[in-house]
């Protein structure tokens, strides 16, 4: 029953799979090329770093440069990498074709032996090979997801939206005081049907909690989304799944502070590590709607904010020197007047109101009066 | 022998300074007894401790031996014998291929202290204890209260065979048992004793280390040496070419003193000290005596004629010349009368008995310190194989581990650590290794610029000979140079000459293991990734295998070949030069 409704997958999830599994084989038989030529062989990608991101103005997100970094087999700095790859890229193959998803652990154990020659590990721990996932997919430009490499569940969604995954629908209105947990794999999640406004992802998983007492989805009519802190790319790729596929804006709740502000940046435009990730994983048409440094005048929060620790004054300057956070000044504006005021507000400080502050006023006036950071 | 014995003694009456001679304390103790000074003396002598005993007996004998066929132009041929009879008790035979000695001579070769004397002619000689095959003699009759046995033929035939010991009242040798023979067909020495209270060990300080320097320092040589668990040891002759004999020279005015001048002129022919001057010392002529002459008549506490008899010459009056030939300047003393080994003869020998994979030297010409006495300080570096001291196994984990970089390892994976070879006119240093001015040039040398990271733990020998007519030892033990500026400053520079020379053999090592170890992971790899690449692109396995494993031979033919080039053209430069 489940191989059948696994077989009689979307059609969409079906293609993304066909498409990397081409590009793996196609990997394979460059690579294959250079050996027949008689060169050591090596492969190519986009370099993940800072100086090799730009931001693509007519797409509007961050998107790789066109700087490339290379492994070659002949580098001993790379050999053994080089082979770790050819073991992911060769397993991830068999996982396609047999359409089983395998996390980061699991491809760890099962691809962990010894190599008796020189008494070595093919991989000492799983973080060796997370590095490798990470060059194949910026190689391929593929996500892990379509690799059928699972990284481990880490948020959720609540609200007026049903969805279906392998055959099983996911009514999100019922489900109890939590929700449902956003699965490493979300290539193939389909929206069946829903009634929201907007989405909403929300940094902090207690203000989820309390969203969802204060029964948030249906006063505002929303879908409610947490990454319980920096958001995971499944639940960044979650997000825009759905909004793919609804339209639907997306609002970011966060923190009031550099951190709940680069969430909020790396959501709307991609990351650097993953810039190459950007036209999968941005959403650039997505909003901020607090906290601000204007909410703590205008609700009276002067009681509740917390003092800036010399780590938060140099994330600030830091995202200050991003040239894509320069552009807006009113985001330049938050972070100054943070800096000035030398404080930060949490989301929760909203709790000093009322519990169902957040419900009843905070989020329906910012809403209906459009109170938006671009 | 006997002539070599002259030579020794000679050697002793050398312008000291502050040490005092072997001889003055014979002289000293005369009157009462030359058993008494032995037996006080017996540290200064080398007699002290087991193994240091063994070594100067050894030591003894064998520079008897060198010295006896250097005198009749013979290539030495020297072989040593060491038996064990007892706890501590032994019997060592040395045998020679010298001229051989007359009976009277032969005798006092072993049963007189010090025998005869010369004063004031300064001439390189190995720097023997002083006290010679009599001391001995001295050391067995103590020990085991037997005689010491020698047999000796000379180039005639004409052989004498006898047992000897020191008559202590009258330093004078007593014989026993002779025989007299005739052998036409061999000539030479042999001197045999048995000794309590010795030790034969094979450390860095027993005897077969000591003949194995003495025959790199000495390579027109050969030994043999047989232990007293019945194992021959040889040291092949790598060089024909027998020393010249070392010409004796006067002393340089510059390095005299009061006290000497006082002891010159109590033993001179001359009548007028200014001839004793001309004739004591080099380098003065009529002019050099006017100068002083001027300098005592204008500075002088003490005004004199240089033309007074010497045994007239009062304290004052010599306080005035050494005062004089200070502020006077004379031509640097000559220094074609050193008889350094040959740094092309060291560099053949010691491939020959260290076997190491390089060997560079140093070529400095011979310099003065003191103003007055001159030396050359000879040093080579041996890298790699058998070069270096052993310091014990590798543990099976060291060349992975950090630290232990895998060219620094000798044959076998075994650790090696430095191993320094002092020598003082081709004769080995054994003892006192942390007072000499050459343990201390080492110190001060910085190794790292010359490839060698870590001196101490990898496997390098470091040679180095002091020549001079006059060695500085710290001591009368005479087994260390004292840190003398000049002296210690050329033995760097020395070390640092070779240092740059063995610079680029010890690097092209390290990258040559380099390589290997790149190649071996490039290998280790291999096996994983192919098959990876075949499952990915559905090649058979042992095709992509295959080929893989060409390729990376390929590359590293290239390597290879581009390094030959490199060392190539490096060799082509450095002829240049």
């Amino acid at each position: 029953m489940a191989k059948e409704s696994r077989k009689g997958g979307m059609a969409r999830s079906e293609e993304t799979r066909k498409q990397a599994l081409e590009k793996l084989e196609r990997f394979g038989t460059d690579i294959l090329g250079e050996i027949n030529k008689g060169d050591p062989p090596k492969f190519e990608m986009p370099a993940r770093t800072l100086k090799n991101v730009l931001f693509d103005e007519k797409r509007n997100f961050l998107v790789r440069g066109e700087g490339m970094a290379s492994r070659k087999y002949i580098n001993t700095a790379h050999t053994r990498t080089f082979m770790q790859t050819m073991l992911v890229a060769n397993a991830c193959i068999d996982y396609i074709k047999q359409d089983r998803t395998v996390t980061k652990r699991e491809l760890y154990y099962n691809l962990k032996h010894n190599i008796p020659s020189i008494n070595e590990n093919t991989f000492d721990d799983d973080t060796e090979s997370g590095g490798v996932i990470n060059d194949i997919e910026a190689a391929l430009d593929v996500v892990r997801t379509q690799l059928h490499l699972q990284a481990k569940g880490r948020g959720s969604v609540y609200g007026n939206i049903t969805l279906a995954q392998v055959g099983h629908e996911i009514d999100c209105t019922k489900l109890g005081r939590g929700g449902w947990t956003i699965p490493g794999y979300v290539e193939d999640v389909v929206v069946k049907d829903h009634d929201a406004k907007f989405i909403l992802a929300v940094e902090n998983d207690a203000m989820m909690s309390r969203l969802i007492e204060e029964k948030a989805h249906e006063k505002l009519n929303c879908i409610l989304v947490t990454g319980e802190g920096q958001f995971p790319t499944a639940v960044r790729r979650f997000i825009r799944v759905v909004q793919d596929q609804t339209k639907l804006p997306v609002y970011a709740f966060n923190d009031g502070d550099p951190y709940g502000f680069y969430i909020y940046v790396v959501l709307k435009y991609g990351s650097i590590e993953l810039a190459h990730l950007s036209d999968r994983l941005a959403i650039p048409n997505s909003k901020f709607i607090g906290m601000t440094m204007d909410d703590i005048e205008t609700y009276d929060l002067h009681n509740v904010t917390e003092k800036l620790d010399e780590q938060s004054r140099k994330r600030i300057r830091e995202l200050l020197q991003y040239h894509w956070v320069k552009k807006h000044p009113e985001w330049t504006r938050q972070l100054e007047l943070m800096e000035k005021k030398g404080v930060r507000i949490e989301q929760q400080a909203l709790s000093n109101k009322k519990l169902e502050f957040v419900v009843t006023t905070y989020l329906p006036e910012k809403i209906e009066n459009e109170v938006f950071l671009p | 022998m006997a002539e070599k014995q002259v030579v020794q003694a000679t050697a002793k009456a050398a312008p000291a300074r502050a040490m005092i001679e072997t001889e003055e304390l014979v002289k000293e103790f005369k009157t009462h007894s030359v058993a008494e000074f032995f037996k006080k003396n017996r540290q200064m002598l080398g007699f002290s401790g087991k193994i240091r005993s063994m070594t100067t007996i050894v030591h003894e004998y064998v520079t008897n031996s060198l010295d006896a066929c250097e005198s009749a132009n013979i290539l030495p041929e020297v072989k040593l014998k060491i038996e064990q009879l007892g706890q501590d008790h032994y019997k060592v035979s040395v045998e020679d291929n010298g001229p051989g000695m007359p009976e009277e001579i032969a005798a006092k070769a072993v049963g007189q202290l010090l025998a005869g004397t010369k004063f004031h002619r300064l001439v390189q000689s190995r720097g023997q204890q002083g006290i010679g095959a009599s001391g001995c003699t001295m050391y067995a009759v103590m020990t085991t209260g037997k005689p010491s046995h020698i047999k000796t033929c000379t180039t005639k035939g004409e052989c004498t065979e006898m047992d000897v010991i020191v008559d202590v009242k009258n330093n004078k040798p007593v014989t026993e048992n002779v025989k007299k023979s005739v052998d036409k067909n061999w000539h030479g020495t042999i001197v045999s004793a048995e000794f309590k209270d010795v030790q034969f060990v094979e450390s860095s300080k027993g005897p077969l280390e000591y003949v194995r320097r003495i025959a790199i320092a000495n390579p027109h040589a050969s030994f043999t040496v047989k232990t007293p668990d019945g194992r021959t040891i040889k040291f092949s002759r790598t060089s024909n070419h027998i020393p010249l004999k070392a010409e004796p020279i006067l002393p340089h005015p510059k390095g005299t003193t009061t006290d000497e001048l006082m002891e010159i002129a109590r033993k001179t022919d001359a009548r007028k000290v200014s001839s004793m001057l001309k004739n004591e010392f080099s380098r003065m002529g009529d002019k050099k005596i006017e100068e002083i002459q001027e300098w005592v008549n204008k500075h002088g506490k003490v005004k004199f004629d240089l033309n007074i008899a010497p045994d007239a010459m009062t304290w004052q009056e010599a306080e005035q010349i050494v005062g004089a030939i200070k502020n006077t300047d004379f031509m640097a003393p000559q220094t074609d009368t050193l008889r350094p080994i040959g740094i092309d003869r060291i560099e053949k020998s010691l491939k020959s008995i260290v076997s190491p994979e390089f060997v560079a030297v140093s070529e400095r010409p011979p310099k003065v310190y003191r103003e007055g006495i001159p030396f050359q300080v000879e040093a080579v570096i041996a890298y790699g194989g058998g070069a270096g001291r052993d310091a014990g196994k590798a543990e099976k984990d060291d060349e992975s581990q950090e630290g232990v970089a895998p060219h620094t390892l000798g044959e076998g994976g075994t650790r090696k650590g430095l191993e320094l070879m002092r020598f003082a006119n081709k004769t080995p240093l054994m003892f006192d290794e942390g007072g000499c001015a050459t343990s201390a040039a080492v110190k001060t040398v910085d190794w790292k610029r010359y490839g060698i990271k870590d001196v101490d733990n990898e496997p390098v020998t470091v040679f180095v000979n002091v020549s001079s007519v006059y060695i500085p030892y710290t001591s009368a033990g005479k087994q260390a140079i004292s840190d003398e500026e000049e002296v210690l400053t050329e033995i760097r520079y020395a070390l640092m000459d070779a240092g740059r020379r063995i610079d680029r053999f010890v690097r092209g090592k390290a990258r040559a293991h380099e390589r290997a170890l790149k190649k071996k992971r490039l290998e280790a790899y291999l096996p994983e990734t192919a098959k990876a690449i075949a499952g990915m692109s559905g090649e058979k396995e042992s095709v992509v295998l295959k080929k893989m494993t060409e390729i990376i031979e390929r590359k590293f033919e290239e390597i290879d070949l581009e390094a030959e080039e490199e060392a190539a053209e490096e060799e082509g430069g450095g002829d240049a030069e």
